[in-house]
């Protein structure tokens, strides 16, 4: 099922590329926890109590009147979404795409190996990678948090946060990985690349207000909800349940279409 | 003759007159054969094909009895393959990237590798991005004989290749020939086929126009020569002599139908400049030989 010589080798071609947003994540990471301040949560619960909605502006979508609250509404809800998704772009380009634009996926079938066992391959490098990335990311906060500003952030709730982020990256590489790897001719990059991208804008435009909300609708990135996340609310349950169904699906169409699609290579 | 290749009434249609068109032929095990045709005529469609990369439309297309598409895994433990276009996985040198294709092919010795990068005299620590033409062809051909397979498709094998190695392909197809692998071999020179292959197969628009013993070919080649006269005045005159075609004002070029001895007699009428033997393109031999054309 797995081609271990292809995953080692994919994990070494993609490594640098991983250490660059890993060093973005640390670096936005411990900045954001350093900023956080007590005194500013009750700033911040004032300012929502006199004005709601306020913090659904800002687009935060939770007040950070807490350690854990003010990691999802600084990171969770925008820095920690958007890094990894260009970062899961680009590799399920490199990992998929490439190969077939350029011809060189016919030496990779030219082998005594399945369709299926190489693109199933290369799917577990993206989702080690994108693993990596959540597992790194949760580390490292909960370790700058807990030196900084002990006793302050809930690790099991921030625990089910990542989670969820690691459910909606999934969810999200599996639209570019199915795209990467079924469709082909000219709009394969403008899918893989304008669609994420496209449900992140309605995400933040469905931020922006009330008159704004029904386009929450039409992107995935609703299905995760750092408010429901915080109070375990069984929506949020619901939502991972969503998640990890639909993108089971996505990548299971993937694999099979891939298998039976023409390969001019 | 055990049928290693097998394709019956194979149709891909890409619409626009593209594609192939019931295309049928078969390989014996141990055959060589020379694949030709134009460019665009579906010489890489039906090899494709026999690496289970395209479905077929209609028809079947198996090796040794197994449909290519379904069976792509089992039949690719045997087989050997160069594109004709070759586009490696540029982040490797040579070295790397033998290795790599030898794990995957599950090749677990890699002397006879060492081998054909000895005999083709290539560097195998320069990285692939600063590879030449020349270079990666060797690459590509170390890593579709390596395993020793029993099948070898071969697209195009000599382009980029310099005279010398040419020759060492032909050698090494031969080689493999009497070690009794069965190869498909799309070319341009009728030297290689000439010297590799037992039969040839020509697919033109799609359909395949010729399937003929190379040794009929042979014995019905013309020979052609290209003649510069000292003046135009002695090209005019063995032209409207001998029948030939002007090429410029004292050039002369003419397709030997008689015998060389009464041909050199005639020559020795005129006033010569140089008498040159061009090599002629199999395209070439087929348009005497079917009097049609190739293009």
């Amino acid at each position: 099922m797995i081609n271990w010589t292809l995953y080692k080798k994919e994990l070494r071609s993609n490594l640098f590329l991983a250490i660059i947003f890993v060093a973005i994540i640390t670096l936005y990471g411990t900045m954001i926890v350093a900023m956080f301040d007590p005194a500013l949560s009750d700033v911040f619960r004032q300012f929502a109590d006199s004005m709601p909605g306020i913090m659904n502006l800002m687009g935060f979508g939770i007040i950070p009147d807490t350690m854990t609250n003010f990691i999802y509404a600084l990171l969770y809800g925008f820095l920690f979404i958007v890094f990894p998704m260009i970062f899961t772009i680009l590799v399920t380009q490199k990992l998929v795409y490439r190969y077939i634009d350029k011809g060189s996926m016919a030496y990779l079938l030219a082998t005594p190996n399945s369709r299926f066992k190489i693109i199933f391959t290369e799917f577990l490098v993206l989702f080690t990678y994108i693993f990596i990335l959540v597992i790194y990311s949760f580390t490292l906060i909960t370790s700058t948090a807990v030196l900084l500003y002990p006793g302050t952030l809930d690790i099991l709730n921030f625990l089910y946060g990542n989670l969820s982020l690691l459910l909606i990256l999934l969810f999200i590489s599996s639209i570019t990985f199915f795209s990467s790897a079924v469709i082909s001719g000219k709009y394969t990059t403008g899918i893989t690349v304008g669609l994420p991208v496209l449900f992140f804008v309605f995400k933040l435009i469905g931020n922006l207000g009330e008159d704004y909300h029904i386009v929450r609708y039409f992107t995935p990135f609703s299905l995760f909800n750092v408010d429901y996340i915080s109070t375990y609310d069984p929506m949020s349950c619901l939502f991972n349940g969503i998640l990890l169904i639909g993108s089971t699906v996505i990548f299971g169409l993937a694999f099979y279409l891939f298998e039976r699609r023409d390969l001019s290579i | 003759m055990e049928r290693m290749i097998d394709i019956h009434d194979l149709t891909k249609d890409y619409g626009n007159h593209k594609g192939i068109f019931n295309v049928s032929f078969w390989v014996g095990k141990g055959e060589c054969i020379g694949f030709l045709g134009p460019n665009g005529a579906g010489k890489t469609t039906t090899i494709r094909h026999l690496l289970g990369f395209i479905k077929n439309q209609t028809g079947h297309v198996t090796i040794q009895g197994l449909s290519c598409f379904e069976n792509q895994k089992i039949l690719q433990e045997s087989m050997g393959y160069l594109p004709g276009e070759i586009t490696f996985i540029d982040e490797f040198n040579g070295d790397q990237f033998i290795k790599f294709m030898a794990h995957m092919k599950k090749v677990n010795d890699l002397t006879y590798a060492n081998q054909l990068v000895a005999m083709f005299e290539l560097d195998p620590t320069v990285s692939i991005k600063k590879m030449s033409k020349g270079m990666k062809q060797k690459l590509g051909i170390v890593i579709a004989f390596m395993n020793k397979p029993n099948l070898l498709l071969l697209d195009e094998p000599s382009s980029g290749l310099d005279p010398l190695m040419q020759g060492k392909l032909i050698e090494l197809v031969n080689t493999h020939k009497k070690m009794g692998a069965t190869i498909l071999l799309s070319s341009h020179m009728f030297e290689e086929v000439e010297r590799t292959c037992d039969r040839v197969l020509i697919i033109k628009q799609g359909k395949i126009v010729a399937n003929e013993n190379i040794e009929t070919l042979k014995a019905n080649r013309h020979k052609r020569f290209i003649i510069s006269f000292k003046d135009e005045a002695e090209a005019k005159r063995f032209n409207e002599a001998q029948g030939g075609h002007l090429l410029s004002k004292q050039v002369v070029s003419i397709d030997l139908t008689s015998d060389m001895d009464s041909f050199i007699t005639v020559l020795c009428k005129y006033a010569l400049l140089s008498l040159d033997v061009p090599n002629q393109s199999l395209e070439e031999v087929f348009m005497q030989y079917y009097g049609g054309d190739m293009t």
